[in-house]
């Protein structure tokens, strides 16, 4: 693939929507279980919202750059959903805005550079570190593996599959991991066992840009 | 918990008709983005206002802090068991438009603190002055040896509200308020009571997403057995001074009868007696989110920094405190 467009970003993010929204079941189960169970409807909740406002126009044809449909993108999980996963998924998407200004269209390396500093800014904003039990054990090896990938010369495709199997295998580590963030940490040691159901969001966003990526070359 | 409602609208669907029901005492922002803000109809920009979020779906809790004249000028309620969104604390603030401050108040969950903390950085760009107040009662959501800001919130969040209210009345500065309830999360504490009715157990500790309880008694299945658990653990945990008073607010969860809180409360006061008597109660039903049968009870300790504003009653559509 050569650069990508706002056209092919907008895809991708639909298909993103549509997994997260199709998962709404699955992450309520995963939450239920060590949470307070609101993971999966809120999500659902955030990615509907994300959905219906990225669905208002074409932006290739509007003109808009990337950075326009990011920035659309994460103010409607933060405007909708609340929660942690409403800051926390709201900052994957504007965290890294910086990176993309005024870029008519993105290389691999301003993509990870891109979610590279969202990862950061997450990490920032809610004093996450790797073995917490959170999305970031998903979130970190992702982004470590775009950037890998961007500094090896992989294509965009590549980049992003290796980056999909590195949160899956990041959201398998959680499950031997006790939770120390959010609700789920006064379930102490019934965490161990369990996946974290933000790592496993997580993994699904990248597990559908990875799709897209690849049906658009 | 089952509802007849979308779980979608329930929040915002419940505030248009509480303000409907009783627009004397509260309003909907109807311009709002998700429509779950509250506004008291007595809402003044002309000192510190109080703003109060908390995740929907609590019964009266956080609804009813905006229904009356004396807590909260307005509540942002997030959907069902979920924080509401920094981007509805930040409408109200532009609403009520005070320049005198905003007190963002919350139980200290983790999606209460990134929503308030992120309402805060969007307030301030636009000049407003604002300041967190995460409230920290329960006193075993942590190990014994965590710093107390570590704790989540339970139901003491009422009295800390009841009192920065009354002191924001008096045109205290917000820095004075945020001095003083930082003083009432020193001195206040709280424990949820619940009982297992086929195994006979009386649990102290429990979550209320269902985390497991802290402390489990299996000889000890009576009120007034609960009400001397739950003062012990909060009498070791605040070590009363002589010069405060002792009040007591009681919740009763979702399935608990009328009756038996106020049982409870009897017991209570009597077992007082035995060390520091109890200065006054409030018993309600403020919260329903834990879906057992039993109690929340908190214990505040109130020196002469905190003891005046705790005097009057407040009275909203659903409850006394």
């Amino acid at each position: 693939m050569q650069d990508i467009n706002v056209s092919k970003l907008q895809k991708a993010l639909f298909l993103v929507c549509d997994k997260i929204i199709a998962a709404e079941p699955m992450l309520t189960e995963l939450d239920t279980i060590i949470g307070d169970g609101d993971h999966g409807f809120g999500m659902r909740i955030g990615f509907s919202a994300m959905k219906k406002e990225l669905s208002r126009y074409d932006y290739m044809q509007e003109n808009k750059i990337p950075y326009d449909l990011f920035k659309d993108a994460g103010m409607a999980l933060i405007r909708v959903m609340g929660g942690t996963s409403g800051v926390i998924f709201g900052t994957l998407f504007i965290g890294g805005l910086p990176a993309l200004e005024n870029r008519q269209t993105l290389t691999l390396t301003d993509l990870s550079e891109y979610i590279s500093i969202s990862t950061s800014k997450i990490r920032q904003r809610g004093r996450v570190e790797q073995g917490d039990k959170t999305m970031y054990d998903a979130l970190f090896p992702a982004s470590e593996a775009l950037t890998a990938s961007a500094q090896n010369g992989l294509s965009v495709e590549k980049a992003f599959e290796a980056a999909y199997f590195a949160a899956k295998e990041g959201a398998e580590k959680t499950k031997a991991m006790i939770s120390r963030k959010g609700r789920s940490k006064n379930f102490r040691d019934k965490t161990l066992g369990h996946i974290d159901s933000g790592a496993v969001s997580t993994t699904l966003i990248f597990e559908a840009l990875f799709e897209s990526f690849s049906e658009q070359k | 918990m089952k509802y007849l409602s979308n779980p979608d609208f329930i929040t915002k669907d419940c505030a248009d008709g509480l303000a409907l029901v009783y627009p004397e005492l509260v309003q909907t922002l109807p311009d709002s983005f998700n429509g779950r803000i509250l506004l008291s109809s007595t809402i003044t920009p002309n000192r510190v206002n109080l703003i109060v979020s908390s995740g929907g779906g609590g019964g009266p809790f956080s609804n009813a802090f905006a229904a009356s004249p004396d807590l909260a000028d307005a509540v942002v309620n997030g959907n069902i068991c979920t924080a509401p969104s920094a981007y509805d604390i930040y409408e109200a603030v532009k609403k009520i438009n005070s320049p005198h401050g905003y007190l963002l108040m919350y139980n200290n969950f983790m999606g209460d603190w990134l929503n308030n903390d992120l309402a805060l950085e969007l307030i301030e760009t636009e000049g407003y002055k604002g300041c967190l107040i995460p409230i920290c009662d329960d006193c075993l959501s942590v190990p014994e040896d965590a710093p107390r800001s570590e704790r989540t919130g339970l139901i003491g969040i009422l009295y800390a509200v009841k009192i920065a209210a009354a002191s924001a009345r008096t045109g205290a500065s917000l820095k004075e308020i945020a001095g003083l309830i930082e003083h009432v999360n020193q001195r206040m504490s709280s424990v949820m009571v619940t009982f297992d009715f086929e195994k006979k157990l009386t649990m102290l500790g429990e979550g209320i997403s269902g985390e497991p309880a802290r402390l489990i008694y299996e000889d000890q299945f009576t009120l007034e057995a609960a009400a001397r658990l739950a003062y012990d653990v909060l009498y070791k945990d605040l070590e009363p001074e002589k010069n405060e008073k002792i009040y007591i607010l009681i919740n009763r969860n979702q399935y608990t009868l009328y009756e038996d809180a106020f049982i409870l409360s009897k017991h209570l006061y009597g077992y007082s007696q035995t060390k520091t008597p109890i200065h006054q109660m409030s018993v309600g039903y403020y919260d329903r989110m834990s879906e057992s049968y039993g109690f929340s009870v908190t214990m505040l300790c109130a020196d002469a920094r905190i003891d005046p504003f705790m005097r009057k009653r407040c009275f909203t559509e659903s409850f006394i405190v």
